[in-house]
């Protein structure tokens, strides 16, 4: 019993662990897969990405080489990117991508310039 | 008259005890809480939602006598205002009245939370409520006097230390703190005293449980220590409480009626030895 | 005395997920309590039907958020199997490195939820601080904080490198001593231990006959753990064998105090593991495999028991899919043991199974009312033996 006053206390006069957000920005991590881009110049159109999306969210335009991705069905999980031939899916790692109306959600995101890929 | 002005203020002054209430619990959780003002903002937000509709008269009624009833124990605390002078049997029985009325409302809502909350408070007053009345009369007999406005014993704690540990046990029930906070608890019975209530009839069982929490500070100061001093106390007292609110967590039920009846055989017994 | 019947109903304060516990209760005193499913169902394995297994393995590891990575592995026991797959080591340390970090992080969430229940939020708060060390640590390794998806068939996305192995133990260190400090409270608070001791008993008779498994068994009693009993990926090597925490009781406190201790022996895994690891080392590129035969079954180690796998693969896209996560073999005994409880234990009793419902929620489509019961071997080759 006394051991948890004693860290009460303790705690009391120590500062917060948790950051005043809109006025901080939390950090994360550069892996973090916050929002998807596609880089459309680059796109073959080869439809391998839209085959393997468990959710169906993007659908690829063959005859325009344009590919659209549904961001409320997108889970963010990265299976696109891994099996794009040309790497042309990458993901930044910006966390406030929330809309108010369900039609923004259908607009595509602009990005800063793609990152050139590991592998 | 300036003490009706001085006594309106106090009721703000209750809902601002309770904002830094909850931002002193949260940084003993290591973490930042709401803004100073934010029981303001509840209320202001419960007040725009929709009420519970009418189920029974009692029920309906509930919210505002418990308002009265806070409103009356502010008035007779700091200072008695209007000329009245009220004495100490008054008080207990305002807080009596205050809890019959909950457990009016209780058990009158007819959901099995409130029925559950309701026979755990009567249980629990068996013991409290005898050993605060008890020890508010030692407090008085030990001055001679009845009224509050003549109440002027300074450090009384040193006269009569065990009524002072009984006081401040009591306190922890009608201020509903763990580890004795069983009529409300929450994962068991999802708060059974208010939980059929919304809107504004829970606005305003808000607004008289934070007076009825500023009014138990100053009481404390007022009895202990002295009448000058309860303001300035009363932060102090409160601090104390949520100090022990946050290390402990809650006995069952069982444990805690054994406790508080354990504590009225002891302020009976001592009624004879008078300290 | 007549009976009352109280709901702790599809939602209530003390629930994290929703389920219908109908307690018959005569003054306070429970005399019947009967157990009702079915809110939070979600078709998880209608989801992964039809589907190539990559994209099956995505859809199968959102099946619950707090223990995403063992489904994953379970999934993989069944299907990699299938296929020709040459996994590295290095691969199946860091799958276990995941897995590990996820128990803690899952058995630190369980401490929080049950220090609420008894009124204890200052405990809450403090644990759930320290598991923010070890969301930061998966943000970093896998790129999310929680459905980290890092595995895919017989290979990673992304390999640790030696930045990434460091963090993982300057975060352990900085975490230590503080879960030494928060079990001790746990073990030694009086009041905690008057809440917790004597209560929600399951005796090892019981245990065995219902099949409980994970830390609800271990503490009545059983050894039994997938980890140590039926080793899989790199549980195979000799210096990652598990040494699973056995108690006997059975009651809410040492159920307790066999998670508190798990956390530590998942430490000391991942330390182990991160000494083992090359981190020059890169994992292999993707490859598209293909599955032969039709059938395979993996089990794993969740955080709360085993869990177990059934993939039917039919053309390189799955068919049928079926999970049997360990909640669901937990829940059976909630009727057994609530009997001849106060309302007041209610809540540490539920909390103390670690029910996950979300994982649980399982539908079985009942036709013409005929029952069949299949075994393994049948299971295995796909038809009833008559």
């Amino acid at each position: 019993m006394a051991s948890m006053t004693l860290k009460v206390l303790k705690n009391l006069l120590s500062r917060p662990f948790t950051t005043k957000y809109p006025k901080e920005k939390s950090k994360v991590s550069v892996n973090f897969r916050g929002a998807i881009h596609i880089d459309q110049k680059n796109c073959i159109a080869c439809r391998l990405c839209e085959i393997n999306c468990p959710t169906g969210a993007i659908v690829v335009d063959p005859k325009k080489k344009y590919s659209v991705v549904d961001r409320s069905k997108c889970i963010l999980c990265g299976l696109c990117a891994e099996v794009c031939p040309v790497n042309v899916i990458w993901f930044s790692n910006d966390y406030e991508t929330a809309e108010q109306k369900k039609k923004a959600l259908g607009k595509q995101l602009p990005g800063p310039n793609p990152k050139p890929r590991k592998k | 008259m300036i003490e009706i002005f001085y006594a309106a203020l106090l009721i703000p002054l209750a809902l601002v005890f309770e904002g830094v209430r909850r931002r002193l619990v949260a940084r003993m959780h290591n973490r930042v809480g709401p803004p100073l003002l934010q029981p303001f903002y509840d209320i202001m937000k419960l007040f725009s939602k929709e009420t519970t509709p009418r189920k029974n008269i009692v029920f309906n009624l509930v919210p505002y006598l418990a308002l009265l009833c806070s409103l009356a124990m502010i008035l007779i605390v700091p200072f008695s205002v209007l000329g009245f002078d009220y004495d100490f049997i008054v008080l207990g029985y305002i807080f009596i009245l205050q809890d019959t009325f909950y457990i009016f409302g209780a058990v009158a809502s007819r959901s099995p939370f409130g029925m559950l909350a309701s026979v755990r408070e009567l249980l629990l007053m068996l013991g409290y409520e005898i050993t605060f009345l008890i020890v508010l009369a030692l407090f008085f007999h030990s001055t001679g006097l009845l009224g509050f406005q003549e109440y002027n014993a300074e450090l009384a704690f040193t006269k009569l230390p065990f009524a002072s540990l009984f006081l401040l046990f009591t306190a922890f029930v009608i201020l509903r703190i763990t580890p004795y906070d069983v009529m409300i608890a929450e994962p068991e019975i999802s708060a059974g005293f208010f939980s059929e209530y919304s809107g504004r009839s829970l606005a305003l069982l808000e607004i008289a449980e934070f007076i009825k929490d500023l009014v138990i500070y100053l009481l404390l100061g007022f009895l202990i220590v002295g009448k000058a001093y309860a303001l300035l106390l009363a932060p102090l007292f409160m601090l104390f409480y949520m100090v022990m609110l946050t290390s402990s967590p809650r006995y069952s039920t069982v444990v805690t009626v054994k406790t508080f009846l354990f504590l009225a055989l002891l302020a009976f017994a001592d009624i004879f030895i008078l300290v | 005395m007549h009976e009352k019947i109280y709901p702790i109903g599809p939602q209530h304060p003390s629930l994290k997920e929703p389920l219908f516990l109908k307690l018959h209760v005569d003054g306070s005193y429970i005399t019947k309590a009967e157990f009702n499913l079915g809110y939070a169902h979600r078709g998880v394995e209608k989801c992964a039907e039809g589907y190539f297994l990559d994209t099956a393995l995505h859809a199968v590891q959102r099946t619950c958020g707090i223990c995403s990575q063992c489904h994953s592995m379970a999934f993989l026991n069944a299907v990699e199997p299938m296929t020709e797959a040459k996994v590295p080591d290095k691969v199946y340390l860091q799958r276990l490195i995941t897995a590990e970090l996820e128990r803690m992080h899952s058995h630190m969430l369980w401490g929080g939820v049950m220090a609420h229940e008894i009124g204890l939020e200052t405990l809450f708060m403090y644990y759930w601080r320290e598991r923010e060390h070890i969301l930061d640590v998966f943000d970093e390794l896998t790129g999310n904080r929680v459905h980290h998806s890092p595995d895919l068939l017989g290979t990673a996305k992304r390999a640790f490198n030696k930045k990434n192995l460091d963090m993982v133990l300057e975060k352990l260190d900085l975490i230590e001593h503080e879960i030494k400090d928060l079990k001790e409270v746990m073990r030694s608070h009086g009041v905690i231990t008057s809440r917790f001791k004597k209560h929600g008993k399951i005796p090892k008779k019981m245990a065995k006959e219902l099949g409980l498994v994970g830390p609800v068994a271990r503490s009545s009693g059983i050894n039994y753990d997938v980890r140590q009993n039926a080793p899989y990926m790199a549980y195979r090597m000799k210096e990652l064998k598990v040494k699973p925490v056995i108690r006997t009781g059975g009651d809410a406190w040492e159920r307790t105090m066999a998670r508190c201790d798990e956390i530590f022996e998942s430490m000391r895994l991942v330390r182990k593991a991160c000494e083992m690891i090359d981190p020059k080392e890169d994992v292999p590129k993707r490859k598209n495999l293909f599955a032969k035969g039709t059938l395979g079954r993996g089990r794993s180690e969740a955080p709360r028991g085993e869990n177990f796998h059934f993939v039917a693969v039919e053309n390189n896209r799955i068919l049928r899919l079926k999970l049997r996560t360990p909640t669901l073999a937990n829940v059976i005994c909630y009727s057994k043991i609530m009997e001849g409880e106060d309302i007041t234990d209610v809540p540490v009793i539920l909390m103390s199974l670690d029910p996950c419902i979300s994982c649980m929620e399982r539908v079985a489509v009942i036709r013409n009312g005929k029952q069949e019961v299949w075994n393994s071997h049948e299971l295995f080759e796909g038809r009833k033996h008559d």
